[in-house]
């Protein structure tokens, strides 16, 4: 078998044809608009983990110690937790090919994946769109995928985690509105953790940490003043 | 315009003539096949250790190259780029292979940790040579993983770098790789004797 003038002549015969540079073009273009759209929904997903966490308080419960934590395990919303891990594999393997990925060890394809979502995330977390979209409510809002997105995907029920504004003060307590509009009587007492920035005053935002007592009444094992 | 018998020389880059051949200039192609076949054709022999299928496979990655050659960028070399084709051509055939398929497949945590970067160490002369004559003799007991860049690093005489090209992995793992490599030669002759 002789190569060169088999290949030579299968190429001058038209059998062999060459694929015409625009192919190729389209194939990188093609390549680099999924690993954009790939990463932003990574963005918008981790950033809406984060927005709930933080409005239904459970972000803030690791300061109140082991059951801080515990709660906070239980209450992450880990099918989205596994979405984005999946994203995020997905990505480590679009960006493969380049080699400023492959030139180096995948595990820092992975960190920097990480640190460019943990940055845009909290860039929009600190933005209005997800206030705007959870206040509109799911029915209501201008992207309907993102509403039901928000409905069927809430974070966990975070049981004994409670946030929400300080409405009056009482010597062995307050009383506050959670997020739900429900009036709630808070016991403080001397084995509570209270971690505020001086006195509680009507009007703060907190995060209550403890079971219910009565139908109305937590007995807080932790309070926490956050800001707005 | 068609390259002149007297620009069909020696001195004329690679990537020159990929840019007359992207330009429609097709006879251009012959001097790559040309500059290539024999390299090829070493690289797939100690590779595959299978003279028919490299024959077969030989063809198939000029094919390839001439169809894909506008992709390729003539600001970087082109040997690489070359070399990878046949690459995946030889992977995809080990692949098939039963017996190999799965000595080919990527240990992916030889790629997915950093390694301690293992030095590309010169080895004088004495030594390099001493090793090819082992390798002429022991190459088809090494696994096809560390066997590649064993060829490549030794008989190629490419770089760390050259070859984490080809191979698309981080050059510290070519670094373990052929140090593994090494090590299962060492192994092998140990076991002969």
């Amino acid at each position: 078998m002789d190569v060169e003038k088999d290949v030579l002549a299968a190429i001058k015969s038209g059998e062999v044809k060459m694929r015409p540079k625009w192919r190729f073009t389209l194939i990188s273009a093609l390549a680099i608009v999924a690993a954009a759209i790939v990463f932003l929904i990574l963005v918008y997903v981790v950033s809406f983990i984060i927005f709930m966490l933080h409005e239904t308080g459970v972000w803030f419960v690791p300061a109140f110690g082991l059951n801080g934590w515990y709660a906070l395990f239980w209450s992450l919303p880990w099918i989205l937790i596994l979405f984005s891990g999946i994203f995020v594999i997905l990505l480590a393997l679009l960006v493969r090919k380049y080699p400023v990925a492959y030139r180096r060890p995948v595990l820092y394809s992975f960190l920097a994946i990480l640190f460019l979502v943990a940055a845009g995330s909290a860039s929009i977390v600190n933005t209005s769109l997800f206030r705007e979209i959870f206040s509109a409510g799911p029915n209501e809002t201008l992207l309907p995928f993102v509403g039901s997105f928000c409905a069927d995907c809430r974070v966990p029920d975070p049981g004994d985690v409670h946030h929400g504004e300080v409405l009056a003060t009482a010597p062995n307590g307050f009383v506050m509105e959670d997020l739900r509009n429900r009036t709630l009587i808070v016991l403080v007492g001397s084995t509570t953790m209270v971690r505020e920035d001086g006195t509680l005053v009507p009007g703060d935002r907190i995060v209550v940490f403890g079971a219910f007592v009565s139908t109305d009444t937590i007995g807080a094992n932790g309070v926490e003043q956050i800001g707005e | 315009m068609p390259l002149s018998n007297a620009e069909m020389n020696d001195d004329l880059k690679d990537e020159a003539i990929v840019a007359q051949v992207q330009k429609g200039d097709a006879d251009s192609f012959r001097l790559l096949v040309e500059r290539y076949e024999a390299k090829m054709a070493r690289y797939a022999r100690r590779f595959l250790f299978d003279g028919d299928e490299a024959k077969d496979l030989l063809q198939e990655i000029f094919i390839k190259a001439y169809v894909n050659i506008q992709s390729f960028d003539v600001t970087r070399r082109f040997s690489p780029w070359i070399y990878r084709i046949a690459h995946n051509e030889f992977v995809n055939a080990i692949k098939k292979r039963k017996k190999e398929s799965n000595l080919i497949s990527l240990n992916y945590l030889d790629v997915l940790f950093p390694h301690p970067l293992a030095k590309e160490t010169a080895d004088s002369d004495m030594n390099r040579k001493e090793l090819k004559a082992l390798l002429d003799t022991s190459l088809d007991k090494i696994s096809p993983r560390y066997r590649e860049p064993l060829t490549l690093y030794y008989y190629e005489e490419m770089d760390y770098r050259e070859i984490a090209e080809i191979m698309q992995v981080p050059v510290s793992t070519v670094g373990v790789w052929l140090q593994r490599g090494r090590a299962q030669l060492r192994k092998t002759i140990g076991e002969k004797q």
